[in-house]
């Protein structure tokens, strides 16, 4: 019998319809609520299957519901939002009556809620989530704009090359842009000691210098360009 | 499930279709993109259009205006326009070519040349750059909400940038144009933003007509006889001196001016200009700058400072610039071509 039992369960598993003898078929899932044998046959043929599978959590917690059953066990009565719904309608029994019902039907009525919940926060998501895209979509604009101001405000406190910077030049060409470096060492080097910035102005002074040079080429070989030629 | 299939369908077909053109010989690629190439020209030069542009340079995007006609006696109307900051046009009417720039007065030169962001070779006779690059139809892509042919214009050696053009299949037109190292570092770009062909000549054009361009600066024709000092001994192939002067570099009006000899180079490209003049200073180390494809190269060495300018990269210019040798008095400047041709590797 329990080798026929046995099998019907490992069909069960395997999600197959248990054998055709629909004695063993009716009350199987019964007689295994009731056996703890073959409620234990029947975890540990999950238990193989998920072996097989390679589906195994790396930490392996083989008795679960034990766990869960004597964790629901443990609770008490909880003073949840929606027990007070539960009271009011269970009002003509006192809170203390009868706890395992008690708390049997608040797991019922949360996981209705919870159920509910779920269901309307599906539904809110299908709703929201072109939204939330576009959301991003906007809130990339908006970084976007925001380095851009950032460029701006570095731009601007260039302060030794700004004034290179602000010649305009004769050409397409625009100011020649390696000034940024230069600034940058600059900045990092001040408030330290005065020799140094000194030296650091000397540095500016020659990296001026230096642009101004490059940029008096750029233009004049803009100018030249367009003049054309004169051999031919 | 059906547009998936759609798709992989149409992506196979794309797959074999860039096969099947990428597998007849090259030849024939160079044969269909020279084609592409002066179809571009002969729309350069034929068509009513009105175009903007935006040069996308290292950290900077340039909007432009480009405008061009053919006005009574299919006389050729350009006008080129940059939109932001003080206002610079280009303007040409037939060969003469007019400059408004906010630096100095309106001046006009009798040129067919306007150096504006779109190198001017475009419209002439693509087959002066065979030398130096290779042309090469690459496959299709969509610009601008068009069908586009790519066309690359590779350089043959190291010592220039490779230019990729899409080009409109309607109209032949330039749409998109990226300029890039031999590594494929994208250094320059210029993005189509708006085209516009017409039978009739626009507006703006047929109001240009009417307008009176600045006379025409005179170029004096520089002497023959004039002693240049210096002479360039290293220039990549194909590259040809197209003028030659002695002039003043005034460095941003500061007053201190200092006389140059300044050459010119162009391989129909590209220009490179040389500047060479004596320095106080023994030495100094090479200086650099680069704005998109520009190269600004500058040094000073046993006490003769080089300037080299151009579309070229740092190797070019630098190699250029130690170039540099006293002229030997015979041959004056024409030596340069002589030594053009050792330069011929890859």
């Amino acid at each position: 019998m329990s080798e026929i039992k046995s099998e019907s369960i490992s069909s069960l598993v395997d999600n197959y319809s248990p054998s055709t003898d629909t004695s063993v078929n009716t009350h199987l899932v019964d007689n295994m609520l009731k056996d703890e044998h073959l409620s234990s046959t029947w975890q540990n043929y999950h238990l193989i299957g998920d072996v097989l599978r390679d589906e195994v959590p790396q930490s392996l917690q083989l008795d679960l519901s034990k766990t869960i059953s004597a964790a629901i066990a443990q609770e008490a009565t909880i003073l949840s939002p929606n027990s007070s719904t539960q009271s009011s309608s269970n009002s003509f029994a006192p809170l203390t009556n009868d706890a395992v019902v008690q708390t049997s039907e608040s797991v019922k009525s949360t996981s209705r809620v919870i159920d509910a919940t779920n269901r309307f926060k599906a539904k809110i998501s299908a709703l929201v989530k072109p939204m939330g895209q576009v959301a991003i979509a906007a809130s990339a604009a908006a970084l976007m704009i925001v380095g851009v101001q950032n460029n701006i405000s570095d731009n601007s406190s260039i302060t030794p090359s700004q004034v290179v910077q602000t010649v305009p030049l004769t050409g397409y060409a625009n100011p020649v842009s390696f000034s940024v470096q230069s600034t940058k060492f600059q900045k990092n080097q001040q408030g330290k000691l005065q020799a140094q910035q000194v030296m650091n102005e000397q540095l500016a002074a020659e990296r001026v210098a230096q642009q101004r040079r490059l940029q008096a080429l750029l233009k004049d070989h803009t100018q030249q360009v367009k003049l054309g030629s004169n051999i031919k | 499930m059906k547009l998936l299939a759609l798709l992989l369908l149409l992506l196979s077909f794309n797959v074999s279709a860039t096969t099947s053109a990428a597998n007849p010989a090259t030849s024939s690629d160079t044969a269909s993109a020279k084609r592409w190439l002066e179809r571009l020209s002969t729309s350069l030069n034929q068509l009513n259009f009105t175009t903007s542009f935006v040069v996308v340079k290292s950290n900077q995007a340039e909007p432009y205006h480009w405008l061009h006609g053919l006005g009574e006696n299919d006389q050729e109307l350009e006008i080129f326009t940059r939109l932001n900051g003080p206002r610079r046009d280009v303007l040409r009417k037939g060969d003469i070519v007019s400059y408004i720039e906010p630096e100095q007065e309106a001046y006009s030169v009798i040129s067919n040349d306007v150096k504006g962001p779109i190198p001017t070779i475009f419209r002439g006779d693509i087959s002066e750059l065979e030398d130096s690059y290779r042309f090469i139809s690459v496959g299709r892509s969509r610009v601008l909400g068009r069908v586009a042919q790519l066309i690359r214009i590779v350089a043959k050696d190291k010592y220039r940038y490779s230019y990729w053009l899409w080009l409109d299949q309607q109209t032949g037109l330039l749409l998109k144009m990226a300029i890039l190292t031999r590594q494929g570092l994208l250094l320059e770009q210029i993005q189509f933003t708006h085209i516009e062909v017409s039978d009739q000549l626009s507006e703006n054009l047929a109001q240009f007509q009417l307008t009176e361009l600045p006379e025409a600066v005179k170029l004096v024709r520089q002497q023959q006889s004039k002693v240049f000092a210096w002479q360039v001994n290293w220039l990549p192939h194909g590259f040809s001196a197209v003028k030659s002067n002695h002039h003043n570099l005034n460095s941003n009006n500061r007053g201190d001016e200092k006389a140059v000899e300044f050459m010119l180079f162009s391989d129909g490209l590209v220009d490179i200009s040389v500047y060479v003049n004596l320095s106080q200073e023994n030495f100094r180390a090479p200086e650099y700058a680069s704005d998109g494809a520009t190269m600004v190269f500058n040094h000073i060495v046993q006490g003769i400072e080089v300037g080299v300018v151009g579309n070229i990269p740092l190797v070019t210019a630098k190699k250029i610039a130690e170039s540099i040798v006293p002229a030997r008095k015979k041959n004056g400047n024409s030596s340069v071509q002589g030594s053009v041709s050792e330069s011929h590797d890859d």
